[in-house]
Formats: structure tokens, sequence, C-alpha cells
């Protein structure tokens, strides 16, 4: 590595650390890099024609989003864990929505795939990858709960065995969190 | 406009009272080893994309920092590759700078970007993320039934790196685009729409398209509930009169593309169905579903069929029925006829694909799959491919779960035939991460160096450092050849020795 690139990964890293470091002295403001930043909003279509708006959902309760993709092979895994998630929890006003990263050439593999899964939570195709660049994803699966103030309180990138325990763990302190709270 | 941005994200950031928010995601690849296809081969390689953006209420502005350097200082850069602003409402979208997007299903334009996907300039190894993006303008709105989207601008191809780029003075923006589609909700989820194109390549070439979009269930608009039968139709061309879209005539040798589609959900089954008439219709800036099946298998996700959008007519069957408890079975079966070259014989691709799915009823998290590919592709010369394999995954004891994976390829392509096997064992911890092995091993003359067969071993270490990062270690051979991710297939380079890739985000 030259030293150039060194010196910028250093003031990029330092960049990151700091910024939240330097704002949180002043109490009256909030940090720049919120611990729990808001959650990008969104209105979408589902797959069967209907829409669903975030600030309506986040008003009922917390909310699982997961983005996955046909195609993607640890995304397969997390599914059946995200419908028991959804069995469990949607009595207590907890909505799970998958937002499909599939492309033109798997549009129409998308509603089957659901229906193979038995997957009953709304499903939306981000035709235009608009939701995955507005909600910074990286890999699929990528994993939030976003709590009743319409924070993303937890973030998991990938899949790995135990997911769905720390899903849960995730939804109960989101419904825990009680909307005249504190905020942090 | 880099410096309206760094204006406006001043402005938003010296805001205190307004709680502008700033938002980071980082990638940092940093290579060492052998790349046999560049010259020299051994080298290091550091890459580094930084996307950062801030939001100010409805506003927000972002930019994507990329660099990459190597060894050699084989094009070396650091630039600002994308910056935008943006304002959205309930109602309405604009953006202003680099934006990707799609008209209808891609048969006019998709832009879009892969963001985990780090390509290789071919033989220069000059690295770079995968972005097909626009630079220009974005306008979006939302009134009850009607939607509407249009846009202008000078697209990427996404083939060059932003060294490359630098050093040949060879933009990566070129041409104009101009366009836009309507779309009305009529009645019960039914959509009608059209689409308008404008693409001028290269200041002198010009191409006007436009396409017309149909989206219904007939068994919803019936009130019928238990099943589900969407269909979809975009059919497109080029230069359309009004008398032309009327008629729906059609001259011989004008660019035109058919696609149509149909499911079919009742209970436990689920049928995709999908036909295809492409002629003249790669227009560079667009992405026409393909029709072949993307898998999740290793083996025959490398050896897929790439569309010829140029001259290709087809279909694609897709049937998978789920039996409660027990798992699914699959079958698929798609192909792809015509011409590269109007001199040259006509050319084929087929596939047939069966994939048995299990679930264990004592285990949540063990499952198996076993698969069978037949496929020809005389586009590509490959009289015959036989691919057959699956995997199993289980919990084994103290919060490690093992997955093994082994497929086995036979292909046959004039005058030979040769053999690929691919085998991988995983164990995955429930809180630390997981490790890999990876063992390919192929007959292929085409990869001979010394000796046939040549193996190729590899390990990857990947675990999470918190909520904010993911690291992942990659020590070994990979092997070159073709990858498919989210429907665009790329050649990943071949590549010897150690990657470590950190992605982070705040």
């Amino acid at each position: 590595m030259t030293p150039r690139v060194a010196a910028v990964g250093l003031g990029m890293v330092l960049a990151i650390l700091t910024v939240p470091l330097a704002t949180a002295d002043s109490p009256s403001l909030p940090p720049l890099i919120a611990e729990k930043p808001a959650a990008p909003s969104f209105r979408a279509r589902t797959l069967d024609g209907g829409k669903i708006e975030l600030a309506d959902l986040v008003r009922r309760g917390p909310v699982v989003v997961d983005f996955w993709a046909t195609w993607c092979k640890p995304c397969l895994y997390a599914l059946p864990e995200l419908q028991r998630i959804h069995q469990r929890y949607a009595a207590q006003g907890v909505t799970v929505i998958g937002i499909s990263e599939d492309g033109p050439r798997n549009f129409a593999k998308v509603r089957p795939f659901v229906s193979r899964y038995a997957l009953t939570y709304p499903v939306v195709v981000d035709e235009d990858g608009s939701l995955q660049s507005r909600w910074q994803v990286r890999s699929l699966p990528t994993t939030f709960v976003v709590d009743r103030r319409g924070r993303i309180a937890w973030t998991h990138q990938g899949y790995q065995p135990g997911l769905e325990e720390m899903i849960d763990r995730a939804v109960q302190a989101a419904l825990a969190d009680t909307v005249s709270g504190d905020a942090e | 406009m880099i410096v309206v941005l760094l204006a406006a994200l001043l402005l938003f950031a010296a805001a205190p009272e307004a709680h502008s928010q700033l938002s980071i995601d980082n990638l940092l690849e940093l290579q060492a080893g052998n790349k046999p296809n560049t010259e020299p081969s051994d080298r290091t390689d550091a890459y580094e994309q930084l996307n950062a953006t801030l939001s100010f209420g409805e506003l927000r502005a972002g930019v994507r920092f990329e660099s990459d350097h190597n060894s050699e200082e084989s094009l070396p850069y650091d630039q600002i590759t994308q910056r935008w602003l943006e304002f959205q409402d309930q109602y309405l979208h604009a953006r202003v700078g680099h934006y990707t997007t799609i008209l209808g299903r891609g048969l006019l334009h998709r832009s879009f970007a892969l963001p985990a996907v780090v390509l290789d300039q071919p033989g220069l190894g000059s690295r770079y993320g995968f972005l097909r993006d626009v630079d220009g303008v974005l306008l979006e709105g939302e009134w009850g039934p009607v939607a509407v989207r249009a846009l202008d601008g000078r697209p990427n191809a996404g083939d060059t790196s932003p060294g490359f780029a630098e050093a040949f003075d060879a933009p990566r923006h070129v041409g104009e685009m101009s366009g836009g589609q309507a779309f009305v909700t009529v009645w019960r989820g039914s959509r009608v729409g059209v689409d308008y194109m404008r693409f001028t390549p290269d200041g002198t070439r010009k191409g006007e398209y436009g396409s017309g979009t149909v989206e219904l269930d007939p068994l919803r608009l019936a009130g019928v509930t238990r099943i589900a039968l969407p269909l979809a139709v975009e059919y497109a061309r080029q230069n359309p009169g009004f008398a032309e879209w009327f008629q729906f005539d059609t001259p011989d040798g004008v660019p035109k593309a058919l696609y149509a589609s149909a499911n079919l959900l009742w209970g436990g089954l689920g049928v995709s169905a999908e036909w295809k008439d492409y002629e003249r219709f790669s227009l560079g800036i667009n992405d026409p579903p393909s029709l072949v099946r993307e898998h999740t298998f290793v083996l025959p996700n490398r050896s897929t069929h790439l569309l010829h959008a140029q001259d290709e007519q087809g279909y694609q069957l897709e049937g998978s029925y789920r039996l409660a408890r027990w798992g699914s079975l699959i079958a698929n079966t798609s192909r792809g006829d015509g011409k590269i070259s109007p001199s040259l014989p006509p050319r084929r691709f087929a596939e047939q694909y069966v994939e048995l799915d299990l679930e264990s009823a004592r285990d949540p998290a063990g499952q198996a799959a076993f698969f069978y590919d037949h496929s020809e592709d005389t586009f590509e010369g490959v009289q015959g491919r036989d691919i057959a394999g699956g995997r199993i995954k289980h919990a084994i004891a103290w919060s490690l779960t093992g997955e093994l994976d082994v497929e086995k390829a036979h292909i046959r392509i004039a005058p030979n035939a040769f053999d690929d096997w691919y085998s991988s064992l995983a164990i995955a911890h429930d809180h630390i991460g997981t490790v890999a092995f990876v063992w390919q091993r192929t007959f292929n003359p085409a990869e001979q160096i010394d000796t046939l067969p040549r193996d190729y071993f590899a390990g990857t270490v990947s675990a999470p450092l918190g909520q904010h990062h993911v690291v992942t270690l990659f020590a070994g051979q990979r092997r070159e050849g073709l990858a498919c991710t989210a429907g665009t297939c790329y050649t990943v380079s071949a590549f010897e020795g150690a990657e470590l890739r950190l992605t982070s985000r705040f």
C-alpha cells in the first residue's frame, strides 16, 4: 500500500470515528452520525398490488425490513426465519417487509418464489434499485429493525445461523421501547 | 456541480437545529498476490469506495469517493465518481446528478449498481465498483393512480475504471439520452403504461424508441382470490409512429422487442412462464429480461447463457410445488434461438433443470437441495453440458452449523469433452462467523498450465464486527470465469493470494 493510500484510508477512518465523538459533547445537538439513524421513508407497491408506506407501519409498531433476492442463497436460509418472526409478532403490531432486489431477469419469478416459501408477509420488488441505494444496502441479505420512532434500531448484514434469535431480541427491544421514552 | 454539492453539504451540516443526518458506508478491499492476466502479475492493490449521504428533511445530498492504487501504479485514481442532490416528498422525487433507474421491464432502459462487486479493468488491473449509472436529471411523481418518470442525462456503460478514463481521457459517461414513462393503475391492480426513449450514443446517430405495457390479473378482475394469474406484456420498437402502433405493424429490420410473462399461483403450486422476441435490441443502455434461469449453485451459475438481444427468440417455463413439512420441487425449461450473424447458421440455447429442496422436521436450520441441469448453448459453442450436485446444511453442536456443497459438470465443447468439480465445506458459528474451504478441479484444456487436471484451493473467513462492520478474508486461488449477481453477468478475474474486505456502514 502506498503512503498516499494509507493516508487516505486513515483519514477516512478518523473522520468516521471522530464525527460522532465531536458532536456528542454538545448535549443540545443531535450527533451528525446518529447511533439510531432515521430510517429512509418509502412508499411501495406490494406483489399483490397493494401499497405500503413505512410511516404508516411504524405507527402500528416496529418494522423488520429484509432486503433479499431469489438468486441469493443465504437469503433463502433467512426467509423461513423471517416468516416465523412475522407469525410470532404480527398480533403485536410488528410488520415484516421483504424487499426483493431482483432485476428484470427475475421479476416474473418473485411471486411464485414467495408462494413456494409460503411467505405471508408483504413483499415489494425494488425495480429501480432506489430502496437499496437509500438504505445503503451493500450485501444480501441485509436486515433492519425499525423502531416505533422510525429509527433504525438494529442492522445485520449477511446471513448466519442464529439470525432469527438476533431479530427476535431486536424486535423485543423495539417493542419494549416506548415512543415517550428517552431518545437514546 | 461538485462545488454546489459541497456547498450544500456544508450548509446542511452547519444547520445544527435542523437535525441533519450523515450516513456513511465504506468498502475497503486489499489484495496481495498474483493476477495471471496482468503484467507484471505479482502485485498488491488497495481499493476503497466510500458513499456519504447527508439528509436534511426532504433534501439529501450524496457523494461516492473511489480510489484504487496498486503496486505498479497502473491507472491509479482518487476520484469522486458520483455526486447528487435530491428532493423527495410524498408525491415528488427530483434528483440532479448521478442516478439509476428503469423504464418498464428494462426493454428501453435500465441503469443500476451492484454494490458489492468490484471489477478489474481487463489486462490492466485497475479496480472499480460495478456501476452503470446516468449523470443528469431524474423526475418522478405519483398522484393517485398515475405514476410518471422522466429522465435526461449521459449514460455510463460501466466498462471502464475511473483510472482508465482519467489516463486515456475517455469519459465514462458518453452520449445523450432522454425519456420517460407514464403508468396508470386502472382497476384491481391492473396497469397500463407507455415508455419513450431517445438515445444518441455518439453525437451523430440518433434512435427513438417507444413501448407500451399492460399488466393485469384476469382472475382478480373477476373477483377470484384463491388463484392468481398475473399477466404482463411489453412491446417496444424503434421510431414508432401512431399509425404503426395502432395497426401493430413492424416492418422487417426495424429494431423491436416483445416480452410477456404470466404467473399461476394456486396453493403450493407456482408457475412462471415468459416469452421473448428481441431483434436488434441491444441498445447499450437497456437490460431486457434474458429468460435464463439464475442459479444459486456455483457450476450452473458460471456456465449460464448470455442473452443475445440482437437476435433471440424463446421462452422460459418454471414450476414449483411446495409440500408442507417436506420441501419443494422445482422444474425449469428455457430456450433461445437466434443468429449471431446473418451469414452464419442459427444458434440455440436450451436448458432443462430440476431441483429438489428438502427441509428437516427436527432441525429448523437443516436443509438439503439436489439438482440436475442439462443444457446446450451453440451461441457459445457448447454442444452439451450436464451438471449435477447438491448441498446439505445441518446444525452440528456448540452453536455450529455445517454446510457441504458438491457439484460435477460434464461439458462438451468440440473437439473436447471434460469434467469440472466444485466442492465447498462451510462451518458457521451463531455468534462469531463463518469459515469455508473451497476445492475446484477442472479438466478443461483451456485452463491447462502444466498438467491436467488443474486444482484451485481457497479458504474464506467472514465475521461481523459489531453491527457496523463485516470483515472477510480470502486466501487461495480464485478461478477466472463468468459470475452472475442480481441477474447481471460479468467476468471474475483469476487471482492467487490473499484478499481482505472490510464493509462498514454508519
